[in-house]
């Protein structure tokens, strides 16, 4: 853990929708000069953000060809879409996350992952030379962050149903089935898991 | 078969969105991470391209 990640300041729920702060309004002035189709703003963005794109692109893919394909496809659909970006409704790295997300469980929807790959989170463990799972959100998110420390308190079945439903887009009936539970475990565990993490990210 | 609650307590908007920003970014390697960034601006001319060959297409083909 470098000293840069250890300093990024956490967002709470509560302030999602909030005035811009200084960096979002950099994103928002980028997001104004892609929509005019300038190449260096969009190659600029793209070095600014890239990292938070792959990332959850291949978390989500679990696989290195797949996340670059969908990294690729956030950026183009920025270059087309930039125009409706709302600074309004959030910041521009949470739309590309948000563009992002959706395009990479599209993919994970399209292909055959016993095919394109038997190993998927092997692989990626190797990738990430993290060990366990790279889908568990506990070793995903950032350290000291609220989020990681709420992470910490949850307990591995509400961890584990929390990142499939996140990285997998589950439903409760898909979650149930996939975790071999009775469909009511899923759904009352997820209430208590989601309770909880809303009371402890209100409480800083 | 409408299924009212499947989706009730699945997580939000805005803790996706929370989720979605908290996680620890990945770079590509410099290599791919370069291929990656050519690509896209190859794409983006492309798009650009083709969009002018549109506006810009013989008048007797507008009818088509």
């Amino acid at each position: 853990m470098n000293a840069a990640q250890t300093t990024v300041n956490y967002t709470p729920v509560s302030q999602v929708f909030r005035a811009p702060s200084a960096e979002e309004d950099e994103g928002s002035q980028w997001m104004r000069r892609i929509a005019a189709h300038d190449q260096q703003a969009l190659a600029d963005f793209y070095r600014a953000t890239i990292g938070r794109v792959y990332g959850l692109a291949l978390r989500i893919t679990r696989n290195r060809t797949s996340a670059e394909e969908v990294a690729q496809d956030v950026y183009v659909q920025l270059w087309n879409r930039a125009a409706s970006f709302d600074a309004m409704r959030g910041s521009s790295l949470a739309w590309t996350l948000t563009i992002c997300r959706s395009r990479a469980l599209d993919a994970l929807r399209r292909v055959d992952r016993a095919i394109v790959d038997p190993e998927p989170t092997e692989r990626l463990d190797a990738m990430l030379e993290s060990g366990g799972n790279p889908q568990d959100l506990l070793m995903a998110t950032r350290e000291n962050t609220a989020l990681h420390a709420a992470m910490q308190a949850l307990k591995p079945l509400q961890r584990q149903l929390l990142s499939l439903a996140f990285f997998g887009g589950l439903s409760h009936a898909e979650l149930a089935t996939h975790m071999g539970l009775p469909l009511g475990t899923v759904k009352t565990t997820m209430r208590r898991t989601l309770a909880q993490l809303h009371q402890d990210l209100s409480s800083d | 078969m409408h299924k009212p609650d499947d989706k009730a307590d699945l997580p939000s908007e805005n803790l996706l969105r929370v989720l979605q920003e908290e996680l620890r970014p990945i770079e590509p390697p410099a290599d791919v991470r370069e291929d990656m960034l050519e690509r896209i601006l190859n794409r983006t001319v492309r798009t650009a391209r083709s969009l002018h060959e549109w506006l810009n297409r013989p008048k007797d083909r507008l009818d088509d």
